[in-house]
């Protein structure tokens, strides 16, 4: 056991160590505990050399017991190898057989089957014939007769269209031509009504027109000669043109 | 009946709508010299106030009153002048031109001569007439301008101006 010593130095710094235990220090102890080690690690490697010595010898046992084993083994599977390539032998010969038994037999079955069926099918070929043929002289019948049929109803179904288009084609030509005529009827009626129209018009403004040159001449000559005469006049024309109006509205009965 | 005479001369010499207020006027003055002890005042408000043709009619007619010392007699030609201006009717006349005396002596003889004594004119000035008159007299009017005399021959010759003119532009085109 050692103890914490704390000393000052010079400086006053502190200073820690460990001071030895007084026991340690002593030489017999410290012999006596070195014997006592060594003897017991001479016990403990006694034990440890018997204990692995045991365990060597077991093993050696163990695998002592397991190649008897392997023997024993082997020698079991080399007897029953043996006797099953006798038994595969056996087998081997008894299936060669077995095959060429049957080789025969399949040869013998395969013709005739195929006499069998070679007969079969010249039966049904036969009978397929002949049905085929009632049946393609029915169909060629009944197609005759539905070609006939359809022909003739075709035909009388083409009259009738024909019949038809060529009613209706006729009825919508006699009415073009009806609106045809009815339209040129009218469109005749307008521009006539328009021409004698267009003409009255004309004529109206051409009538107008000499009407307004006509009365522009006049009003030209009643001004061109009111201006010139009334400039012209002299004092007794004056006098005369105002007994000549006062005698002209006497004639008139103005005063009466 | 003297008084009916000399008014009927008077008349005569009445020939516009401003003669006859001068008439009138000249009938007032007479009528308050009546009740004038000078008739030389009388003569000489006439003679200022009146056109001179007037103040010789009314002072010739009236000294025959005057001088005869007879307010009876100028106070009944008072009376009849007024009456008889009256009675006077007017005729309108529009002209174009502005008449003279000589003019407007010549249409009252004749408008007196063949209308009526009484007739009186009353002109007025109308310059889009040029020449002829319209006539206005009762209410009623008619037009006998150079215009309308005019456009009542271009009325009456139409057809032959327009074959004047188609002549003329016939002439012309070729």
């Amino acid at each position: 056991m050692s103890e914490i010593v704390m000393v000052e130095n010079r400086h006053d710094e502190r200073i820690m160590f460990f001071e030895t235990p007084s026991f340690i220090v002593s030489p017999y102890l410290f012999i006596s505990v070195i014997l006592l080690n060594i003897g017991l690690l001479s016990v403990l490697i006694l034990w440890g050399t018997q204990f692995f010595k045991r365990i060597f010898q077991s093993r050696e046992q163990a695998r002592l017991r397991l190649e008897r084993a392997e023997r024993a083994a082997e020698a079991i599977l080399n007897q029953a190898r043996e006797e099953s390539l006798a038994i595969i032998g056996k087998a081997h010969q008894a299936s060669a057989n077995i095959l060429k038994e049957s080789a025969v037999s399949r040869e013998g079955f395969q013709k005739e089957f195929e006499k069998v069926v070679r007969e079969f099918s010249r039966g049904e070929t036969e009978r397929l014939l002949k049905l085929s043929e009632g049946f393609s002289k029915s169909y060629q019948a009944s197609t005759d007769e539905a070609r006939k049929t359809y022909l003739k109803n075709m035909d009388a179904l083409y009259q009738h269209l024909t019949d038809r288009a060529r009613e209706s084609t006729e009825r919508f030509e006699k009415f073009m031509q009806d609106e045809v005529a009815q339209f040129e009827g009218i469109a005749k009626f307008q521009f006539e009504r328009l021409q004698s129209s267009v003409v009255t018009e004309v004529e109206s403004y051409k009538q107008d027109l000499i009407k307004r040159v006509e009365r522009s001449i006049f009003r030209i000559i009643y001004l061109v000669s009111t201006n010139v005469l009334g400039k012209t006049i002299d004092l007794e024309g004056h006098r005369e043109l105002v007994i000549k109006a006062l005698e002209e509205a006497k004639r008139e009965g103005f005063f009466e | 009946m003297q008084t009916s005479r000399d008014i009927s001369e008077i008349l005569k010499q009445i020939r516009t709508q401003e003669d006859a207020g001068a008439f009138s006027e000249g009938a007032d003055i007479l009528a308050e010299g009546l009740y004038h002890r000078d008739p030389l005042a009388v003569r000489e408000k006439l003679r200022r106030r009146l056109p001179q043709r007037i103040y010789l009619l009314l002072e010739e007619e009236a000294d025959k009153f005057l001088d005869r010392k007879d307010p009876e007699g100028l106070r009944a030609f008072i009376s009849s002048l007024h009456k008889a201006i009256e009675g006077l009717r007017a005729l309108r006349l529009e002209l174009g031109f502005e008449p003279t005396g000589e003019t407007i002596d010549h249409i009252s003889s004749w408008v007196k001569r063949e209308i009526g004594p009484d007739i009186i004119l009353d002109f007025g000035r109308d310059l889009s007439i040029r020449a002829g008159a319209r006539i206005i007299f009762r209410g009623r009017f008619v037009e006998k301008s150079l215009g309308v005399m005019i456009a009542s021959w271009i009325e009456r010759d139409k057809e032959k101006i327009k074959e004047s003119l188609r002549h003329a532009v016939t002439v012309r085109n070729q």
